[in-house]
């Protein structure tokens, strides 16, 4: 699983308000650099949570190898036309952190409940019990 | 892409029908019927109606709309390529597929350079078989970040898998409990045409509610997306023959959340007046882009009969667009 996918994933658990964004529990990650295609990224980057991809980065960067690049505190991806001005090493980052890093097993944690979803072999897991619905 | 490099390229995946199907999910191996190495038919047959989607004197003239009809052999890829000559599919446009199963409509969307796709279904079985589909292609270098795309031109960035469930809530009055799963299939057109179009309505008011309030009801409809996540939803859902009376139309709604651009859903034909009719009460458009049967082999035990040809539309909900295919938009400058 990508941040990509993470940054569009939340928790539907009963009772959760926002359920987003989840925590992610490291059990294994994998990295691959990969090429990085700039018209692809600028399309997705308008409907990417910018502080909740922030966060996530954070939160794995210190358990994989190599670290993640770090990506700008701030930074409103929102705009279309400000985006194409983004310099070319912030798009490379940003490639690298929602396409090239994976959650390979670990698990997401709803903010609100504390429910853990697990990710095996790549793929969360986020069917809910049936008295969670 | 041409048919027939998308065809082998389909027809090369390791895994095209369920190891094990389940029957309460109506796994049935649809990428056997919807695939095959013959060629579509994909001259118009006949042209119906847009309003009223039949063969009607009055306006057929005013509003000619030609459908695709294909028999047996009906393919994934005509499929993937009627969308993708309606901009549906392709560079720009993400994809997700509910209830893929082993994935072979989704990857068919992948292979024509869609730029991203989501598989989405709640067997682990089906999506384990996916994603050894997934990283055939990965390996191939047909999909994924290291690909250049099937026919250059950047191809498809990322495939991703989720499991989620779609809620399945069972409506008042339906059914009456005792259906006896035992007799009926996925065929069972004529005593189903009953219950979809005498029982839903009454009892599902919720589904008749206009669609803006129904949107901020069903954000709980158990996929953990959000609305508009992508451009076009494509599913071939349960068709609700095995007490689970809905179902189909539960999946529809879910698809027509997540999507900003259009659905392709697959539905019985025998349903078609009454989804035309809860579409408008939508205020979506709708079209039959495909007439289809899904022959359905003797692989559960309780199939009386060899074969059963069920009749299939695929239908697609769409929304106008203004200009070209968005790519990823915000999602809020288009309303409903």
């Amino acid at each position: 699983m990508r941040l990509l996918t993470h940054n569009f994933l939340r928790s539907n658990v009963k009772g959760t308000e926002n359920g987003y964004p989840l925590q992610i529990e490291v059990a294994a990650l994998n990295y691959e650099e990969s090429p990085v295609n700039k018209e692809f990224l600028l399309n997705i980057l308008p409907k990417v949570n910018y502080p909740a991809l922030r966060s996530a980065v954070q939160q794995i960067s210190h358990r994989c190898e190599p670290t993640l690049p770090e990506i700008p505190e701030n930074l409103d991806v929102s705009d279309t036309e400000g985006n194409e001005k983004l310099d070319d090493a912030t798009i490379v980052k940003l490639h690298r952190v929602l396409l090239d890093v994976y959650l390979v097993e670990g698990w997401l944690v709803c903010p609100d409940t504390g429910r853990k979803f697990p990710v095996k072999d790549g793929i969360p897991n986020m069917i809910l019990h049936e008295d969670e619905i | 892409m041409k048919l027939k490099h998308l065809e082998s390229h389909l027809s090369s995946l390791p895994n095209r029908v369920f190891a094990n199907p389940k029957i309460e999910l109506e796994q049935y191996p649809t990428s056997v019927h919807l695939v095959s190495l013959e060629r579509p038919r994909l001259r118009p047959q006949h042209v119906l109606c847009s309003k009223c989607l039949r063969q009607c004197s009055k306006c057929s003239f005013r509003n000619p709309q030609p459908i695709v009809q294909l028999h047996h052999n009906s393919q994934t890829s005509s499929i993937v390529l009627t969308a993708l000559s309606k901009h549906d599919a392709g560079p720009g446009i993400s994809v997700l597929d509910l209830g893929c199963g082993v994935g072979m409509l989704g990857l068919g969307f992948a292979l024509v350079n869609s730029d991203a796709v989501f598989l989405v279904d709640c067997d682990h079985d089906a999506l384990a078989l996916a994603k050894e589909n997934v990283d055939y292609l990965i390996e191939e270098e047909l999909v994924g970040t290291s690909c250049s795309g099937v026919e250059g031109d950047g191809g498809c960035m990322s495939v991703e898998i989720i499991a989620a469930k779609v809620k399945y809530v069972r409506p008042k009055g339906a059914g009456g409990g005792g259906r006896g799963g035992g007799k009926s299939g996925r065929g069972r057109g004529r005593s189903q045409k009953c219950g979809r179009t005498s029982i839903l309505p009454k009892s599902e008011s919720i589904v008749e509610a206009p669609l803006s309030s129904q949107m901020s009801l069903n954000i709980d409809d158990g996929i953990p997306l959000p609305s508009k996540v992508v451009d076009t939803v494509i599913t071939n859902p349960p068709f609700g023959t095995k007490n689970n009376e809905g179902i189909d139309v539960q999946f529809l709604r879910t698809a027509i959340r997540l999507a900003r651009r259009a659905v392709y859903s697959f539905h019985k034909t025998s349903t078609r007046p009454y989804l035309i009719k809860l579409l408008g009460s939508w205020g979506l458009n709708v079209e039959v882009v495909a007439e289809m049967k899904f022959d359905i082999q003797n692989m559960y035990r309780f199939h009386k009969q060899k074969v059963k040809d069920v009749d299939v539309d695929l239908i697609r909900v769409f929304w106008k667009v203004d200009g070209d295919a968005k790519r990823f938009g915000t999602g809020d400058e288009e309303k409903h």
